[in-house]
């Protein structure tokens, strides 16, 4: 249990016996160093020697503009081209809350007449363009709009639409129809809109 | 009492004695480095910012026009990371053709002090480089560069770093560039330039839509995301023989996320429209889910271990920052402050990562380490988006509307020194090393 006076004695006087020798030898270190000076060496050998020397090559990137882009193109399946609007009827757009896709109490009544049309026009085909408002990040966004353009067209289907008369697309942001900073502007942006075509 | 053996008290008397000999040489030791050797240590959290006195001296009047230029570089570079500040030169004692006088530089209280030599022999530019320590009076640096006269800002930023990385035993990002998304008559094309918005060049590759750019040094390929029309494609340059591949297509939301290695790279693809996260084989044009839920699940960024991603959900109600294994398993949900947070990036060290968060209506940026879960927010004029670290992760590059058009910004690390690197629009930064 614990130690001895003498023992603790003894333990100090180890102590002290590293402190002398330490603390003796200590100042005459630092004298020696400032007679070494540790960067001396560095300096004797960069002004003696040839300076290192570095050739300046232009950085990749910098032949960028004169190399020109050799596209490789993967086989691309050749999808159905989007014919012009070919009928005069329109539907009006259908709007979506802030960062919300599903469909609204005031966007059914559009898509019951939207439905109808497309019943009694068994040729004509629908697209429905996702957008948002600017408020949020492009790339959620572009999420966004293709979340509420395949809501759209479920509530569609649900109504007995071929989901092969429906494509969707989304802009995102990219697109606005206003470009204030107000409600009404924003709430204009996030909508649903139809093209109609055949 | 019971007794201690001999032994035992000889080890503890010993063990005192010898771990305070270590402490003592330790501190010696600790003493010797910091003498006779300017250095800033960057891990501390402000540390002071060693006073340069920098002089550029053009030797014929060919190599005159040249100096001012290349000093304007030096000096940009070094003050710009807040750790070193330069002496305004209508102070100096000595020209900057004069032999370094120690005692020209000490009423001024200049640490070091940077002297550059120009000439001009045969269209090539030379450059000598020489630091000085003032308080020991003595060259610590010497080193010569040389390039064709275009080349001048290049050796001014190799020129910096050298200065840099003698000070403080760490690479700068002043050699490298920044590629970013701007606008050419109402398209989307891809820009490059340095690090400090200057040499601006278009890369050539332009489209309707071109979104989520994504680097991969290792690779030194460019993975990005192009819309035309209906159908999304995912791109990749590669940079070595500037040759550009189709890599996948689809007429539902593709956004290119980080190479995995070379053969992979992960994505985010909407199917059965659910926007998942997956990973796609660039051999064979495979995909597999790694991340699937009824919610959105979007832009995947890789960690530098390259063991976890970062991504996006709005599977709680509103979109959030999760993080998970690289195999999609363990997922976590790491923001809980806001209900819009996107866009999160990884610090190159992996201890921290930035990301978008909506205050007030606005996109700010926002820094969170992954051992405190306390976000530090770092903008607040106008909207702020894109966040990424630059190499060395002292900085971070983004975009921001504040001035009316999106351009891109630049600040340290803590948000200070907050300065656009473009005139015109600017979007999604990537940096290039």
């Amino acid at each position: 249990m614990g130690y001895s006076i003498r023992e603790l004695k003894r333990s100090l006087l180890f102590v002290f016996l590293a402190l002398f020798i330490i603390g003796g030898c200590t100042p005459r270190k630092v004298v020696q160093q400032e007679a070494q000076k540790p960067e001396a060496p560095q300096v004797q050998k960069t002004e003696e020697g040839k300076p290192e020397a570095e050739k300046i090559t232009p950085p990749a990137p910098e032949m960028l503009t004169e190399k020109p882009v050799i596209e490789t193109p993967v086989v691309a399946k050749k999808e159905a081209e989007i014919k012009p609007e070919v009928k005069k009827i329109e539907f009006s757009d259908i709007h979506f809350d802030f960062d919300k896709y599903d469909i609204r109490d005031d966007a059914k009544p559009v898509l019951e007449r939207l439905a109808s049309w497309l019943k009694e026009n068994p040729k004509a085909r629908v697209l429905i363009e996702g957008h948002c408002d600017e408020r949020g990040t492009n790339q959620y966004n572009l999420a966004l709009g293709e979340r509420r353009a395949s809501a759209t067209k479920n509530y569609l289907m649900a109504l007995g639409i071929s989901s092969s008369r429906i494509d969707t697309v989304t802009y995102g942001e990219e697109r606005p129809l206003c470009r204030e900073q107000t409600e009404e502007c924003w709430q204009l942006n996030r909508r649903a809109h139809f093209v109609l075509h055949e | 009492m019971k007794p201690v053996s001999a032994t035992v008290r000889l080890c503890y008397c010993a063990t005192v004695s010898v771990a305070l000999i270590i402490f003592l040489i330790y501190s010696q030791v600790a003493a010797d480095k910091a003498y006779g050797r300017i250095f800033i240590d960057i891990n501390e959290p402000v540390p002071r910012p060693l006073l340069l006195g920098i002089q550029v001296h053009g030797e014929d009047p060919e190599a005159k026009k040249y100096a001012k230029e290349l000093l304007t570089v030096i000096t940009d570079d070094l003050t710009y990371t807040g750790l070193f500040s330069s002496i305004d030169e209508k102070l100096f004692l000595e020209p900057p053709h004069g032999f370094f006088k120690p005692e020209n530089w000490r009423p001024l209280g200049a640490d070091a002090v940077i002297k550059v030599n120009l000439h001009i022999t045969q269209n090539t530019l030379k450059a000598m480089l020489a630091i000085y320590d003032v308080n020991e009076g003595i060259q610590i640096f010497k080193k010569e560069y040389s390039g064709e006269p275009g080349l001048l800002r290049s050796i001014g930023h190799v020129v910096a770093r050298d200065v840099y990385k003698r000070f403080t035993d760490s690479e700068p990002p002043f050699e490298a560039k920044i590629l970013y998304i701007g606008l050419v008559d109402g398209k989307k094309s891809l820009f490059i330039m340095d690090w400090d918005g200057a040499r601006l060049r278009r890369l050539g590759i332009s489209a309707e839509t071109i979104i989520s750019p994504r680097w991969s040094q290792e690779l030194r390929s460019l993975a990005y995301t192009q819309r035309d029309g209906r159908r999304w494609s995912i791109k990749v340059v590669d940079f070595n023989t500037m040759t550009q591949k189709t890599v996948f297509e689809s007429t539902g939301l593709l956004l290119s996320g980080d190479f995995v290695d070379k053969n992979s790279l992960l994505i985010t693809m909407t199917e059965l429209d659910n926007q998942d996260i997956f990973l796609l084989n660039l051999e064979t044009s495979k995909t597999k889910k790694l991340i699937t839920g009824y919610g959105i699940d979007i832009d995947p960024a890789l960690s530098p271990k390259k063991d976890k991603f970062l991504f996006i959900s709005d599977r709680s109600g509103s979109p959030q920052v999760y993080i998970a294994e690289i195999s999609g398993y363990n997922i976590k949900r790491l923001t809980y402050k806001g209900s819009y947070n996107t866009s999160a990036r990884w610090s190159p060290s992996g201890d921290s990562f930035v990301y978008v968060g909506t205050v007030n209506g606005k996109n700010q940026i926002f820094l969170q380490r992954f051992d405190t879960d306390e976000p530090v927010q770092l903008t607040d004029k106008g909207n702020n988006e894109e966040p990424v670290f630059s190499p060395d992760g002292r900085f971070i590059t983004f975009c921001s509307d504040r001035d009316g058009i999106w351009k891109i910004y630049i600040m340290r690390l803590d948000g200070s020194g907050q300065r656009p690197l473009t005139t015109g629009y600017g979007f999604s930064p990537v940096w290039i090393k």
